[in-house]
């Protein structure tokens, strides 16, 4: 392998890693203080995706469409929690995982009904067409690159939002201590409700960033749901930190096993074992540490 | 339900002339929902025009259709065959879009005694040695399209050509063919997992090799997050493939990214002859877009049928089908074709090509014929085979 083709990988990598991050972040976080399993992040990454088609169709303009899709969002992670969610937290987990799934399933087939089983088709805005040269040789997709970038801005707000503020310190209080924060009087209903819509919106955002990239189409998020909860569970349920760690080794392992295995195995064998790297990491960080890198 | 209720009205309207004429039971077992669903939707529509232009009956009876859902799973697709054959009481089943699905219920389906007409999938193993007297397979063998489009690749000059295509039978079964029918230096063959997102990587390592051409299988939503990222890449490379990379069904999906690709199919909208264009204008008049693919088989498997009904004298029950299928002609839409001996169909390969029309929407540049009276190269493992 050369080396700009290994920087063009390196971005390639990060870029997943980035996407997985936003979905596992909204799974990690609800899991970390509402002590809730929810499998209904996909249902709100194919939304982000049908959202930001349809309102930039209606506008005609992305960056309208932008902010209308996340208002959108927003309401429809809020409407899951008051209608759902908040009937599952003293429920066990399992019950937790059917109803989530349920709702999956639901939205799936709801996004049949609005829009269709074709395909919804979504382009790259304007302002990010084409690509930029990063070493001499390396021309490398402006929208992938602005995608990594957002992704990353996300992830450094959230740092700041969790580590800096007041709604932080809450929702680090609610992970540590759920009975205590109850007890000092805090309105417990209304920081879930914040959580969950903050966890879902991220999700949405990333079903946004993918669907110029992939295809806006029913079960989109099926696919980089189970990605995200491989993060999820490698970082340690309910870790920020740990689910940024594990999805830029995911995204890295993906990407790397896909180009070098083959190479190194031979195309048949090596393809097969590209398939699985990502979940043999898995295996092997839970052997090592079995709840995860975050665990203490 | 239209064609079912077609049928239920037909019957009802000859119910005094002809009380002892039994509606024909068809079980039309196809990917309804799911990712894949368009695929069998499409496949439906297709099915319910036929019948529509055939005045709702097939070989003068009429007709009944049970629709069935097989989810693109073959677990599903097992349990939905045992319902249209032990509880429908079907006398035959078509439909079958997905080659998973068909490979699942082959046997089980066989060893009841039920005739299977697949007007989608054609894998690999039941073209050889899997080959049954009750299974035809009247829209294409997995390897047609791409034989065509290695030897179109090979006839055009391409010297060095890139292959990638997707994890399972139809990927394999199709990418090896263009493999095999090339007569060039393939640079590379690359599988990826049926579920992957974003295929960074692999057109990273592909800009890397300098390929002449690239010759890709993938369907469905794949096809889309394939076709958008390529031209996205801003490779400047030709990309070809077979009629599941990008038909009208994918166009809005893809937009743009999808002008210039080149695709083998063994049936195209702009072939000329009366009957393909009764069909492809009376499904734009009804549907407001060209048919694809699957409705295109869709719609033919109900002319066949009809021909062979006719042929067998009106007789539904398996042996009868199976003798006047073997034997049968009709006027079909992508002209002449007839079964090999393995009960897979020898037809001509054509090539098409995205364009943008006068009219500012997408559609297809016909090319001309790649290949003549392609057979798959099963047929000699088939032991119905003399």
């Amino acid at each position: 392998m050369t080396f700009s083709l290994f920087v063009e990988q390196v971005f390639n990598g990060l870029q997943l890693g980035m996407l997985l991050f936003l979905v596992a972040v909204g799974v990690t976080l609800v899991f970390g203080v509402m002590n809730l399993v929810n499998l209904s992040q996909g249902a709100l990454v194919m939304m982000g995706g049908f959202l930001l088609a349809t309102a930039t169709k209606a506008t005609s303009s992305y960056w309208l469409g932008l902010p209308l899709g996340i208002a959108a969002l927003i309401v429809i992670a809020m409407l899951i929690e008051l209608l759902v969610l908040r009937r599952l937290y003293a429920r066990p987990h399992i019950d937790q995982v059917l109803a989530t799934f349920g709702l999956m399933l639901m939205f799936n087939e709801g996004a049949v009904m609005i829009w269709g089983r074709d395909p919804v088709f979504m382009a790259i805005p304007a302002a990010l067409e084409g690509s930029v040269t990063l070493l001499p040789g390396v021309a490398y997709p402006i929208y992938r690159l602005a995608v990594t970038i957002f992704a990353g801005a996300l992830g450094v707000a959230l740092h700041f939002l969790i580590s800096r503020t007041r709604l932080g310190m809450l929702i680090r209080a609610g992970a540590d201590k759920r009975e205590m924060i109850q007890l000092l009087g805090v309105d417990i209903a209304f920081l879930y409700l914040m959580v969950f819509c903050l966890g879902g919106v991220l999700g949405g955002v990333a079903g946004m960033l993918l669907g110029p990239i992939s295809a806006v189409t029913t079960g989109m998020g099926d696919p980089i749901l189970i990605l995200a909860l491989v993060c999820v569970v490698i970082g340690g349920l309910g870790s920020v930190g740990g689910a940024f760690v594990a999805a830029m080794l995911v995204g890295m392992c993906d990407t790397f096993g896909r180009v070098l295995l083959p190479q190194a195995l031979g195309a048949g064998t090596g393809q097969a074992i590209a398939n699985m790297i990502v979940y043999l990491v898995m295996a092997a960080i839970l052997i090592w540490r079995p709840a995860g890198l975050a665990s203490r | 339900m239209k064609s079912y209720l077609l049928g239920v009205a037909a019957s009802v309207a000859l119910s005094g002339a002809a009380m002892a004429q039994e509606p024909f039971r068809i079980g039309f077992l196809s990917t309804m929902s799911g990712v894949s669903g368009v695929l069998g939707q499409d496949q439906r529509r297709g099915f319910d025009l036929a019948l529509e232009h055939l005045g709702g009956k097939i070989g003068g009876l009429p007709v009944q259709v049970v629709e069935a859902d097989d989810k693109f799973s073959a677990a599903d697709a097992v349990q939905q065959m045992s319902r249209l054959i032990d509880r429908e009481k079907i006398q035959v089943i078509t439909g079958l879009v997905a080659s998973n699905v068909l490979m699942a219920i082959a046997k089980p389906a066989l060893a009841k005694g039920a005739l299977l007409i697949s007007a989608n999938a054609g894998p690999s193993p039941l073209a050889g040695p899997g080959c049954n007297p009750n299974l035809f397979v009247m829209s294409f063998q997995n390897d047609q399209w791409s034989t065509g489009v290695g030897k179109y690749l090979s006839d055009k000059g391409y010297k060095r050509v890139y292959f990638m295509g997707m994890n399972f039978q139809a990927g394999w079964d199709h990418t090896k063919a263009a493999i095999r029918n090339f007569t060039g230096e393939k640079v590379a063959e690359v599988y990826t997992p049926v579920d992957q997102l974003d295929f960074s990587a692999e057109l990273s390592q592909l800009r890397a090799a300098k390929p002449d051409a690239v010759y890709a299988f993938y369907v469905g939503g794949q096809a889309i997050a394939f076709v958008k990222q390529f031209a996205q890449a801003k490779l400047d490379i030709p990309l070809f493939g077979g009629n599941g990379l990008s038909d009208p069904t994918l166009f809005e999906g893809q937009g743009d990214a999808a002008i210039g690709l080149t695709l083998g199919t063994h049936w195209s909208a702009a072939l000329e002859n009366p009957v393909n264009k009764k069909f492809v204008d009376g499904f734009v008049k009804a549907h407001g877009r060209l048919p694809s693919e699957t409705a295109a088989n869709g719609y033919d498997d109900v002319l066949m049928l009809d021909a062979a009904v006719k042929e067998s004298g009106g007789k539904t029950t398996p042996d009868a089908l199976r003798e006047a299928l073997r034997k049968v002609k009709y006027a079909s839409i992508r002209g002449d074709w007839h079964f090999n001996t393995n009960q897979f169909p020898v037809q001509n390969i054509y090539m098409e090509q995205v364009e943008r029309k006068p009219d500012g929407k997408l559609g297809l540049k016909f090319l001309g014929i790649a290949a003549k009276d392609v057979q798959d190269p099963y047929v000699g493992e088939c032991k119905m085979a003399k």
